[in-house]
């Protein structure tokens, strides 16, 4: 199984530059690690230009706020740096690097004593937003269906939010990568979604 | 009813807008290539205080323990948080001579061991540091990157 949605970002890097690191499985991804491992600076830029919204959302999934977040993006990116050459598959980087953003989001939140997400995954407030329980300024929603979605995204449960948050990472992560950020099944994660997303659509079209 | 592939991708795109990686963040990622230091050993994290107890404090004073090995160098640290800032107290052994760098994308700080192999870091900013143990004589040992 893999993506689960058409999106991919573009290529932020200048025509001709390099080549940049793929969504799909490519030959071309393990040349790029290989640069990177080395200390090619491009190869490694071309990573985090295609992983880094994964890591950020993965921490937000968690609820973490912005500071924290930003702690343990950082803090996996200097994991990959260390680890570099342990990481075989080219293809299972995302995978990696999103088990160990869950791993360092976890472990940041027992240190800060606030509540593991799973006892107290009721409330998701700052998922998607700055952590207040306010609806984003008006001006920033695109129309009322934006507006509409924002409300009916907040009233899901706590783990339909974190996987949504997760799901919707840009460009989409494979179902693999969202097995591993959430440390659950792969084939948990199509049901799963389906019923989130039914619940939101039912809501939307019932207002 | 807007379709299940609509609904992600309005709200991919309401991400986008409201919860993008910050521009420094970004910037971190892409400069941490720089903390590549394949010439040093690698001091494993064999022990953290905050591993086994299921609740621990961050900013709340006590202290963290960590210990590291490799390199045959063991490097043990106790991590204290006290309003924003982190004092990290720690030992090599066997003590030798040496200088140890705790590193920090924020900012370095130096500092020798003393003749029990002793050493202090005061004022460090949370966040991920590691340290870099230089011995006068024998190879550079580096621990892992724990996040403070």
């Amino acid at each position: 199984m893999t993506g689960c949605g058409t999106q991919v970002a573009a290529p932020r890097l200048p025509r001709g530059a390099m080549i940049a690191f793929e969504t799909m499985a490519e030959p071309e991804n393990a040349e790029v690690l290989r640069a990177a491992a080395t200390g090619d600076q491009k190869a490694w830029e071309s990573i985090v230009d295609r992983y880094a919204n994964l890591v950020w959302s993965v921490a937000r999934s968690f609820q973490l706020g912005q500071s924290d977040a930003s702690d343990v993006s950082q803090a996996t990116w200097l994991r990959l740096v260390e680890h570099i050459d342990a990481v075989r598959d080219a293809d299972k980087l995302g995978s990696w690097l999103a088990t160990t953003a869950r791993r360092e989001a976890l472990a940041l939140l027992r240190r800060g004593g606030r509540d593991v997400p799973a006892g107290a995954a009721t409330d998701f407030a700052g998922i998607l937003g700055a952590g207040d329980d306010e609806e984003p300024d008006a001006g920033v929603l695109r129309d009322e269906r934006d507006k509409a979605l924002w409300h009916e995204f907040r009233a899901l449960s706590g783990p339909c939010q974190q996987l949504l948050r997760v799901l919707i990472a840009d460009p989409p992560p494979s179902y693999a990568e969202v097995s591993a950020a959430l440390d659950v099944p792969v084939g948990s994660i199509g049901p799963t979604r389906q019923r989130c997303l039914g619940t939101l659509r039912r809501r939307l079209g019932s207002t | 009813m807007i379709g299940e592939e609509e609904v992600l991708r309005v709200l991919r795109d309401m991400a986008g807008r409201r919860d993008p990686v910050p521009d420094d963040v970004l910037a971190a990622a892409r400069a941490s290539i720089a903390w590549r230091d394949p010439d040093a050993a690698l001091a494993k994290l064999t022990a953290d205080s905050a591993r086994e107890r299921l609740v621990a404090v961050r900013g709340g004073g006590s202290p963290r323990l960590l210990s590291f090995f490799g390199g045959s160098l063991t490097i043990d640290v106790q991590a204290t948080t006290r309003e924003g800032a982190v004092e990290v107290v720690g030992a090599v052994s066997p003590a030798v001579p040496a200088k140890v760098v705790l590193e920090s994308p924020t900012g370095n700080l130096e500092a020798d061991v003393d003749d029990e192999g002793r050493f202090r870091f005061q004022g460090v900013a949370a966040g991920s540091v590691r340290l870099r143990c230089e011995p006068t004589e024998g190879a550079p040992v580096h621990t892992e990157w724990v996040l403070l």
